[in-house]
């Protein structure tokens, strides 16, 4: 690579390098690092995890291992695929090895999680996400941010994991909630000054602050 | 070198350079320099000891110190900046004001044996300083003058050795354009018109490598307090505690654009063996605490990605907060596509250049900020241009905008400008038109002059005195005078309420303190988090939530003075004054509570001496008072002002007048009252042991830091 970058070509020379003068940084006779720990752990039998009693346990362990990497379990999928899901989810709730699985309810379906593992925030974003209602998630957060922060939530925020939601998506469900009224009619949009959009509840912001706030989230200096 | 000389912290010693004479001196650090901590502090004592305040800054007898403080180089996570000190050749006043420069730079000066490096006299040829610890000589740089600094740091890293590290001027300095700065590392830039300092000495560059070590008394807790503040502290730049993207074990989610971008789904798009996953970064865990600024994103939005190789920084650092890219879209210019750089200069500084229609989309919607911005500040960084927090940026958009280049220009000199460039949109519009300012090619180039003599030569600080009917400090809108002095405000009443703008108005060029805006745009919460918080520290009534203000209380002045102080510890230590005072942590078992104590923790480690955070702020508060004394005795003697509430302290009629139709003190703006700040002023000074119908320190106060001599000074001007 040219010292700047990319050049068109011409611009710059190419120099072939042959890969077997280049010295063998993963050789380990090139390791001139001690590892204490690896030398430690080398000399050690493999550490094997028990497997589990039943399958209610196995149930347990499939939710850890999916908490521990920022998932929820949706038991309505999960019982489509196994139809003895919904018997094992019982047995592992009256099981003691199992309490440290949770779950978290919502209108459409109930999820399992490892407690300690993830923050309520994320819980609730989780879920919303699971859900797969647009206008839920996003009327359910803006409220949310309107309260507790209080901020406005600007529209990328669903773009962002675990929503992911698309432009398209956002855009649709934003036009649905600004044209239902009714229990929706807290929910309002504002500008920043460079255009960017946002929603706020009114419950909680007035018009006139919620604007300030847009122009405040955006600052970038 | 310190380990040699036996002192824990401090270098030891302090080299001062001749450029006249050629002559290399030293002299101890300690103790003369000790009740002044190291950096900051060294270098007020320096220029009040040594240089005449009626000196013209950019001559022969002016002076530049190079300093740095006792944790530089000891391995205390953001310790890695260099303060320079000079007279300002710029702003009114013409007082003191330093420059404040990351890279790695910092590391090499302290462990080649030196706390400062003071440059005195002219070289009669261009040169540069090569410091190899304790060998120090000029060298000749005719061959790397009149070239950038990118190809000066280069060509003299090459000269010299790969081991040292090198900071240059470019072209702006030498030609001794007052907005101007050297650079160091990729981009690293101390500004404030240091450029034009060095060119007026025929200094092109340091090149420095140090072989030595800092001596640490307890290097056992020294150890576990950097752990502690990796692990429990740190958030992302700026400390923000609280990521923008939903992490699995985050309480909560930043809605507020801040400087935790890093997280699950956020990519380093051309990192060399492909794109890495910044993924979750929880508190607790120190192995993933430079994934999480992740700063691209904050500058540019989601669509920079691609161009991020990795989050670069200075040394010592943690955090990261300059991202490396390589925007390969400027090849398509024959322009160099790995650039890097941080927040304003690599953003809204250059944009400023284009009228917004004429700026457009190359690839991808929304990346013609990267691409101009990301080119611009290489530009300016290779020129050797500083962009006085944007000022200078913000007015040649004005001029731009309203026709004002048409009018002021000679009709040759506007018809020689390639505007065609501009009009498309074309980053090469940056090489052509900065480089008519850096090398003062034209009337276009006075806009280097620096915001105040800029206006005053255009007739823009007048309204009476320019056909656009305009004062450009008091307009509302594309302005961002924080004084009548020439400088911006720097995150002030609009972050930090009375308390933001009470030290925003307190230096002589923009202030830098960011401990405000650090808690205020962190993501947390404001009542369950930052308000609990700082009232514990502060009191009650201490915070504002944004854009809801209250009227002045005493501890909102108790915690402006507090940041104050902080400034000056910070740079005189030298700390990097995005991340202290770790004020609020990224731990939610610790209910996001800080540790503002964590510094005279590590001055304890370091230097084997008890520290508490009352010595430092009363070592930092006798920094203070220099600066304010020197402040007013300049302004006498230049502008023959005796009042600095009245003038230096003056602030432009848009703070109070913005938002008309919102009054100040109610949701929905961040307007302060007038009468209001006055009360503020009084309060701060009273706090200060300032006289409060001037602004200026008692001899009381001054003989309480052992400034007797600069009462004396400011009695034998009438100003006490």
């Amino acid at each position: 690579m040219a010292l700047l970058g990319r050049r068109k070509p011409g611009f710059t020379t190419t120099e072939a390098v042959d890969p077997r003068t280049l010295s063998d940084a993963v050789n380990e006779d090139n390791i001139v690092t001690p590892c204490p720990a690896a030398e430690q752990a080398a000399g050690q039998p493999p550490v094997e995890e028990p497997l589990p009693a039943n399958m209610a346990q196995a149930l347990a362990q499939f939710v850890r291992n999916h908490s521990r990497g920022g998932y929820l379990v949706s038991l309505a999928q999960l019982s489509r695929e196994d139809p003895n899901v919904p018997t094992l989810y019982e047995q592992m709730t009256s099981d003691p090895a199992c309490g440290d699985i949770r779950s978290y309810k919502t209108a459409k379906d109930t999820y399992l999680y490892e407690e300690g593992i993830m923050s309520e925030l994320y819980l609730m974003l989780n879920a919303l996400a699971l859900d797969g209602d647009d206008v839920n998630t996003i009327v359910t957060l803006v409220r949310y941010n309107s309260k507790v922060f209080p901020t406005v939530t600007p529209l990328d925020y669903f773009f962002r994991t675990p929503f992911s939601m698309t432009q398209e998506q956002v855009d649709a469900a934003v036009e649905t909630i600004l044209a239902t009224g009714g229990e929706l009619a807290d929910i309002a949009e504002t500008q920043a000054p460079s255009g960017n959009r946002y929603l706020y509840s009114t419950d909680h912001l007035t018009p006139v602050y919620a604007k300030s706030l847009a122009e405040f989230a955006e600052a970038n200096d | 070198m310190s380990v040699q000389n036996g002192i824990n912290g401090w270098a030891g010693t302090v080299l001062r350079v001749n450029l006249t004479t050629g002559s290399v001196t030293r002299e101890d650090t300690l103790p003369k320099y000790k009740p002044y901590i190291g950096g900051m502090g060294i270098g007020y004592k320096v220029i009040w000891d040594e240089v005449p305040l009626d000196t013209e800054p950019f001559s022969e007898e002016a002076k530049v110190v190079f300093s740095v403080g006792p944790l530089t180089g000891s391995g205390v996570p953001c310790s890695g900046r260099t303060t320079i000190t000079l007279l300002s050749n710029w702003s009114r006043g013409k007082s003191i004001v330093d420059a404040h420069m990351g890279g790695h730079i910092a590391h090499s000066i302290k462990y080649a044996g030196y706390d400062a490096i003071i440059i005195e006299g002219k070289a009669s040829k261009p040169v540069y300083l090569k410091i190899e610890d304790d060998k120090v000589s000029l060298e000749d740089a005719s061959h790397v003058w009149g070239t950038g600094t990118f190809n000066t740091n280069k060509v003299l890293s090459a000269e010299c050795g790969a081991e040292f590290d090198v900071a240059s001027i470019g072209p702006a300095g030498e030609n001794l354009v007052s907005m101007s700065c050297m650079i160091t590392s990729f981009g690293n830039s101390g500004g404030a018109g240091v450029g034009g300092a060095l060119g007026a000495k025929n200094l092109k560059a340091i090149a420095i490598r140090g072989t030595g070590a800092v001596k640490i008394a307890d290097p056992v807790e020294h150890k576990n307090l950097c752990d502690y503040m990796i692990r429990d502290l740190v958030g992302g730049n700026n400390n923000h505690n609280v990521p923008s993207r939903p992490q699995s074990w985050a309480e909560y989610t930043s809605t507020v654009k801040n400087r935790w971008q890093g997280g699950p789904g956020v990519m380093w798009g051309a990192a060399p063996d492909g794109a890495i996953d910044t993924g979750e970064q929880p508190s607790g865990q120190i192995a993933v605490a430079a994934y999480r600024a992740t700063k691209g994103v904050f500058d540019y939005g989601d669509v920079v990605q691609q161009y991020i190789v990795k989050s670069g920084g200075c040394a010592s650092c943690p955090v990261r907060c300059y991202s490396e890219y390589n925007v390969d879209i400027l090849a398509e210019y024959d322009l160099p596509t790995l650039v890097s750089n941080t927040c304003v200069p690599a953003g809204s500084g250059p944009t400023s250049f284009y009228l917004k229609d004429a700026m457009h989309d190359f690839k991808d919607e929304g990346d013609s900020k990267i691409v101009l911005g990301l080119h611009g500040a290489y530009v300016m960084d290779d020129l050797g241009l500083w962009e006085n927090y944007n000022n200078l940026g913000r007015e040649f958009a004005w001029c731009l905008k309203n026709g004002v280049f048409e009018k002021m220009l000679p009709k040759e000199e506007f018809d020689s400008i390639p505007w065609h460039l501009m009009e498309e949109g074309d980053p090469r519009w940056l090489d052509d038109i900065m480089g008519r300012i850096a090398r003062k090619e034209g009337e276009i180039s006075r806009i280097g002059e620096g915001s105040y003599f800029f206006y005053k030569a255009w007739g823009l600080d007048d309204a009476s005195k320019n056909e656009w009917g305009v004062n450009m400090y008091d307009m509302i809108g594309g302005n961002n005078n924080v004084t009548y002095n020439g400088y911006p405000k720097h995150h002030s009443s609009e972050d930090g309420w009375q308390s933001g703008l009470l030290y925003n108005v307190m230096y002589n060029r923009d202030c830098m303190v960011h401990v405000l805006t650090n808690f205020v745009r962190s993501g947390s919460p404001f009542n369950e988090v930052i308000k609990p918080v700082l009232e514990s520290y502060f009191g009650e009534g201490c915070v504002d939530a944004p854009k809801a203000y209250t009227p002045i209380n005493e501890n909102k002045v108790k915690l402006a003075k507090w940041c104050f102080l902080q400034k000056q510890w910070q740079d005189s230590a030298t700390l990097c004054d995005w991340m202290y005072p770790m004020t609020l942590s990224s731990s939610p078992a610790r209910k996001y509570v800080g540790d503002i104590d964590l510094d005279a923790k590590y001055m304890t480690a370091v230097t084997g001496e008890e520290w508490t955070m009352d010595d430092i702020l009363f070592s930092a508060e006798r920094i203070s008072n220099m600066l304010r004394g020197i402040t007013a005795i300049s302004f006498k003697i230049h502008e023959n002002m005796d009042n600095l509430r009245k003038t230096h302290d003056a602030v432009p009629a848009w703070v109070f007048d913005k938002d008309p139709d919102v009054p100040a003190f109610s949701e929905g703006t961040d307007k302060m009252d007038r009468e209001d700040w006055e009360k503020s002023l009084t309060m701060f000074y009273e706090a200060m042991g300032w006289n409060v119908d001037t602004g200026i320190p008692t001899r009381e106060t001054l003989e309480k830091f052992d400034l007797g001599d600069m009462a004396d000074k400011l009695e034998e001007l009438g100003l006490i």
